[in-house]
């Protein structure tokens, strides 16, 4: 097996061209001519990205890079929300390709159509059996309006508004909901022997404006790809650390599969809280929603395998998921700080295999819930790895593939990669 | 660069962040260091309040520790403070907006802190 080199580096400078110099150093030391780069920043960089993009373009002129902003990260270096990080690897018996698609909110299906062609045309002359994409594609995009503050909306004609508002401005201003899993659906239609892991690009959480990068390009509404081919070994899975608890029905839903409007045939918000056994007031009081809502989400069931929803937003009469709903049963779900950390020992150990390095895509929900109790999930991550390298990222949502498989996408949960000889 | 001024940059780099609207450190043997740059709250009348009275928390803070106190939280108005201590005589105290999400900020807070301890350490 000829060298695989892998290299995760961390910088927290604040201007573009000294984090940019800190990185390629520290690469450069490690992997000095990587077949890719995945970079990822908070968005306290974003008017930094130019010059960090351009800087390492320009010294890794034969290296592919895709990545976009993330809430946090967390590899040997330490656990951070602010700052910028990069995973770079070389190997020569890997081919690699990147894919873009463009406008993922406004025409989701013919993004996932225009990457995954990208791809396959890349690594149509490959040799190599094992195939892998990385996916990055830009998450929700909550358009400001006035009253929208806190998650919650109680007033049902400024309900009516904004879900007007989010319809037009999905189109017009492609603000809104992600839209990744249209996206993700062509990818993997088009692609079906490659294995993934996801992450939906965000911001810090307040879901303004997330971007992604593709080479030297800024991008927004966007889906960024790379594909590898490969002799390396991989395997995937994922985990959340929940409890199924209450079975219940969704009896009207959007035509997205988002906006829940009724459960058990009564009004969502009302029934949930009533499902959940707590007074309405309390669970959707907007003070404290944003604290709140990641421990109560839904869950149902894709195959054996639970997988979680989030309501970020709560109006009147709806609620709104971060991802879509899927058909069958759904169930009021318990999770606590510990079960969350726990998840992760219990998700690596699932792939009891030594990797060579690892890559995640964390929710961005699990990091403001675990604050800095966010180390216990990094101590869980270092056994694990011990001196091989990792780096986990926190997402908007997060998804894993394996080849011949039908994809899981999640919220609220931790999804894994582990690449190994 | 001496102590406080090294105390200083971390101090400002936290107060970079978005939704970090004051902070500073303050403790017995430290006495008040602020970022060289101040304060974002808009009331000053209340920065120089929490600037003075800090330090009277801790004849409670003291009783406390031995227990595993780690952190204060404060709601006030509009704003949340969060007191995190590096021991019992010495803490770090950040201002920010109370809907914010709280955890991402309280990653930086602890990675401020632990800068902190370690250049209080080295002067030692």
């Amino acid at each position: 097996m000829k060298d695989l080199k892998v290299c995760v580096a961390t910088s927290r400078q604040w201007k573009g061209t000294e984090a940019a110099a800190e990185l390629w150093s520290k690469i450069k030391k490690e992997v000095p001519n990587p077949k890719f780069i995945l970079l990822f920043a908070t968005i306290d960089y974003k008017n930094e990205f130019k010059d960090i993009l351009s800087h390492l373009t320009l010294e890794f002129r034969n290296t592919q890079l895709v990545g976009g902003t993330v809430a946090g990260f967390i590899n040997h270096d330490g656990c951070y929300t602010r700052g910028a990080t990069a995973l770079a690897v070389d190997y020569p018996n890997m081919d690699v390709a990147v894919g873009i698609g463009h406008n993922t909110k406004r025409n989701p299906e013919k993004a996932g159509l225009e990457c995954a062609k990208q791809i396959k045309e890349g690594l149509k002359s490959s040799k190599w059996k094992n195939k892998f994409l990385f996916t990055f594609i830009a998450g929700t995009e909550i358009p400001k309006m006035p009253g929208m503050g806190g998650g919650v909306i109680k007033s049902g004609a400024m309900t009516k508004l904004v879900k007007g508002g989010m319809r037009v401005s999905q189109f017009l201003m492609q603000k809104s909901v992600g839209r990744e899993e249209d996206v993700l659906d062509q990818i993997t239609r088009e692609l079906p022997d490659y294995g993934m892991i996801h992450g939906s690009t965000i911001d810090n959480v307040k879901m303004g404006k997330n971007y992604q990068f593709c080479g030297a390009e800024i991008l927004t509404n966007s889906a960024v790809c790379l594909g590898i081919t490969t002799d390396l070994n991989f395997d995937s899975d994922f985990g959340n650390g929940a409890k199924s608890n209450t079975k219940f029905d969704i009896t009207e839903i959007s035509k997205n599969n988002q906006i829940i409007s009724r459960i058990n045939g009564k009004p969502a918000p009302s029934e949930f809280s009533r499902l959940l056994k707590k007074p309405e007031d309390l669970i959707f009081d907007s003070k404290y929603y944003n604290k709140r809502f990641p421990y109560f989400p839904c869950g149902m069931f894709q195959g054996d395998r639970l997988l979680l929803r989030a309501f970020v937003f709560v109006m009147s009469d709806s609620m709104l998921s971060m991802s879509k709903m899927h058909k069958g049963d759904i169930f009021t779900v318990s999770i606590t700080g510990k079960n969350m950390i726990e998840s992760v020992k219990d998700t690596l150990s699932s792939m009891d295999k030594k990797p060579e390095f690892g890559f995640a895509s964390e929710c961005a929900i699990r990091l403001m819930t675990l604050g800095s109790d966010i180390e216990k999930v990094r101590d869980n991550m270092k056994a694990f790895f011990k001196d091989k390298p990792f780096l986990v990222i926190y997402v908007a949502g997060e998804g894993v593939k394996k080849p011949n498989h039908e994809y899981f996408y999640m919220n609220e949960s931790l999804a894994v990669t582990l690449f190994r000889r | 660069m001496g102590r406080n001024e090294d105390i200083r940059v971390v101090l400002e780099d936290l107060l970079k962040m978005e939704d970090v609207q004051a902070c500073l450190l303050t403790g017995r043997q430290t006495g008040t260091i602020t970022p060289g740059s101040g304060t974002k709250l808009k009331n000053l009348v209340l920065w120089k309040l929490i600037m003075d009275s800090s330090h009277k928390f801790f004849p409670v803070i003291e009783d406390f520790y031995i227990y595993g106190l780690k952190r204060l939280y404060f709601e006030l108005g509009d704003y949340e403070i969060i007191m995190t201590f590096l021991d019992q005589f010495t803490a770090l105290l950040v201002v920010i907006p109370s809907l914010v999400n709280r955890g991402l900020v309280e990653v930086e807070i602890e990675n401020s802190k632990r800068t902190i301890k370690e250049i209080i350490g080295r002067q030692k």
